[in-house]
């Protein structure tokens, strides 16, 4: 187990520039995300961390060591692969085995290990088929056997859940959890998926275009997303964005977009210059259908007409338009309702985000 | 009325498979299957080519028996097994050599990839004719070459050295075919296997032995099969070459087939021997052909 720092590191190819700069500093027996969309410079990071990219700048150190001109083999770290890797022409236990046999460990010590890996991951039957033999999720599984046999410092995953169907990876994502809780190795793990990053993720770290966007827990980024981007990137449906002015109402800072004005809570951007424009950032289950008089405050609760209402099975998504803007609402059940229907919501302006229109960047 | 017509349809729709396989079949059939059925029917008889007035005689398995007194013919056997193994071996090993060079170093230099290529697309009979000119002992390039060298010339095509000459000639002729499949099977290993031996710790060799190699089985076994199969028929670049000589030095199982149906225009006998050229390609390939079938099953 190790502690893996990022220092200003980038990476060009040719004149292109995919990753610009990124600092980071992952602990020991930490679990990190790196989301973002394709191209975003997410595998190239973890690449470099892994030594099969080489570094154009700046510098990545593993435990106490500068690991820049450091090969793969000299970096303790184990890699589960998009698609997985396996060699095809040895048997599940030679696989496991391979990475131990090079680090010339005893026979006895290797087959221990790879039983005990084995045993943990429920592949003692299929130790002597070939990967050709096995499903996609036992597939899956002797990759990080693989990675786990190797006791490594640092584990890393590259999209290991994304060529599993969709219930096979809410099964891995738990096992993965798991496997992390029992060995606490610190682990690096990419995807694009946001639901595997909040599932997983001790701190998520989300990436643009190269640039490092945010970096914090879950929640953190959910609840206190950086900029625009981040809004919209974490979450499903995304963070409904809406043009509006900060204004002096009866004293009480207020919130206008169009014909909706919302008072904003005291303990809340209060210092704001009266007559900015800012962008309003309000989750869609942050916007409430039910029991609107019992848990929101007479206030922050406005009339709206439904224009497309879907159920999910045990959520129902309803779009809105409150005084002329439209909203998504995430609301919890099933919610009979049909476009034109009058209800009454209610903001949680608790949990609302401003962002500057200009640089899009959260206003504090 | 209706019935029947329906019925007729669907005899139709049940037949309608040798719609499609009938052209293969009937091209098969006369281009394949007759001239082999043919070839064995003659391959039972006594038959000379320039006295067509003799009738073919029936001889049973004669001219297969004659093989066990035919000491020209174990002398061909020899000179075809040498032939075939030297040019399997050398286009099996540097057209290895050539591919993972291509692949590593000049994965983009698809031009040099092409020029690589060139020598198969010359005909077989151009290519002997240049290397005849290239190795003749007075005149080619070659023994200038090696005079200016300070090496005494050679008699590349003379009884020492021809079969050598040749195996070289036919290597230089076909590598780039060996090249091509291997370079074909290098660029279908994922490259994350060669990642993942790389984070296990497997240097160069290892990697060539377990990833490469493993991975190319299949590739090296389609290319024993053509070069094997296409060494035990060599007939052009020999014959442009040396024509089978001197004596009777180079004269692999083709020639002499040729030898014995077109100069002593011994048609069944020259069958016989085809006949045989095909066993010995069965009983060589055979086993390869059906470790591939294993593989796609």
């Amino acid at each position: 187990m190790a502690q893996v720092k990022l220092n200003n590191v980038v990476k060009n190819y040719g004149n292109v520039k995919v990753v610009h700069g990124a600092d980071l500093l992952i602990d020991d027996s930490e679990f990190i995300v790196l989301v973002g969309p394709s191209g975003c410079g997410k595998s190239t990071i973890l690449r470099m961390i892994a030594g099969l990219e080489t570094i154009s700048g700046g510098e990545i150190v593993i435990g106490d060591q500068v690991v820049n001109r450091v090969s793969p083999k000299d970096r303790n770290v184990a890699m589960v692969f998009q698609n997985y890797a396996l060699y095809p022409h040895m048997t599940v236990r030679e696989n496991m085995a391979f990475g131990l046999k090079m680090a010339k460990e005893p026979r006895d010590i290797i087959e221990k290990k790879v039983n005990q890996a084995a045993a943990t991951l429920e592949l003692g039957p299929y130790l002597d088929r070939k990967p050709a033999a096995l499903s996609g999720g036992q597939r899956q599984r002797v990759a990080m056997g693989r990675a786990i046999v190797r006791q490594p410092d640092v584990f890393l995953f590259d999209e290991p859940l994304s060529n599993l169907d969709a219930q096979l990876r809410t099964q891995m994502r738990m096992e993965l959890k798991k496997l992390h809780l029992q060995f606490k190795t610190t682990t690096i793990y990419v995807t694009h998926d946001q639901i595997e990053a909040m599932t997983l993720a001790d701190r998520i770290v989300i990436l643009k275009d190269g640039y490092i966007q945010q970096v914090g827990s879950p929640i953190e980024v959910f609840e206190r997303p950086a900029n625009v981007f981040v809004a919209q990137f974490i979450g499903n449906p995304p963070m409904n964005i809406i043009k509006g002015k900060c204004t002096r109402v009866n004293g009480a800072m207020t919130l206008v977009a169009g014909d909706l004005s919302l008072q904003l809570p005291e303990d809340k951007y209060q210092d704001i210059a009266e007559g900015k424009s800012v962008l309003i950032g309000i989750r869609p289950d942050g916007i409430k259908v039910r029991d609107v008089e019992h848990r929101i405050r007479e206030e922050w609760r406005k009339e709206a007409t439904v224009n497309v209402a879907e159920i999910l099975g045990g959520q129902s998504l309803l779009e809105l338009n409150i005084s002329n803007n439209r909203f998504i609402a995430e609301v919890e059940g099933r919610m009979k309702l049909h476009p034109g229907d009058k209800v009454t919501v209610g903001f949680e302006l608790d949990r609302v985000v401003l962002f500057d229109p200009e640089t899009t960047e959260a206003i504090a | 009325m209706a019935d029947t017509i329906s019925q007729i349809r669907a005899a139709f729709h049940r037949k309608s498979y040798l719609f499609f396989l009938g052209p293969s079949l009937i091209i098969m059939g006369s281009l394949t299957l007759y001239p082999m059925v043919y070839g064995i029917k003659l391959s039972l008889t006594r038959y000379n080519l320039v006295r067509p007035w003799i009738p073919k005689t029936f001889v049973g398995l004669k001219n297969f028996t004659d093989f066990f007194s035919d000491e020209y013919l174990v002398k061909s056997l020899w000179v075809t097994f040498k032939f075939a193994m030297g040019t399997v071996a050398l286009q099996v090993f540097i057209g290895l050599l050539v591919a993972l060079v291509l692949h590593q170093i000049l994965k983009k230099t698809s031009l040099l990839r092409f020029m690589v290529l060139l020598p198969m697309l010359i005909v077989p009979v151009v290519t002997g004719i240049i290397w005849r000119l290239i190795l003749n002992d007075t005149y080619g390039v070659l023994n200038w070459i090696i005079q200016w060298l300070g090496i005494a010339p050679q008699l590349w095509l003379g009884p020492d050295l021809a079969l050598i000459t040749v195996i070289i000639v036919e290597t230089w002729a076909w590598l780039p075919f060996s090249i091509l499949l291997f370079s074909l099977g290098l660029s279908s290993i994922p490259e994350q296997y060669y990642e993942a031996a790389a984070i296990d710790g497997a240097g160069p060799w290892r990697t060539f032995f377990t990833i490469t190699l493993p991975n190319l089985r299949w590739t090296l076994f389609i290319v024993l099969v053509f070069k094997f199969s296409d060494a035990l028929k060599a007939f052009d670049t020999i014959y442009t070459l040396t024509g089978g000589g001197p004596g009777i030095a180079t004269r692999a199982l083709a020639l002499y087939v040729q030898n014995r149906g077109f100069t002593d225009f011994e048609i069944g006998y020259a069958m016989a021997l085809s006949i045989l050229v095909l066993t010995i390609s069965f009983i060589i390939i055979g086993p390869f052909i059906s470790r591939l079938d294993k593989q796609y099953e």
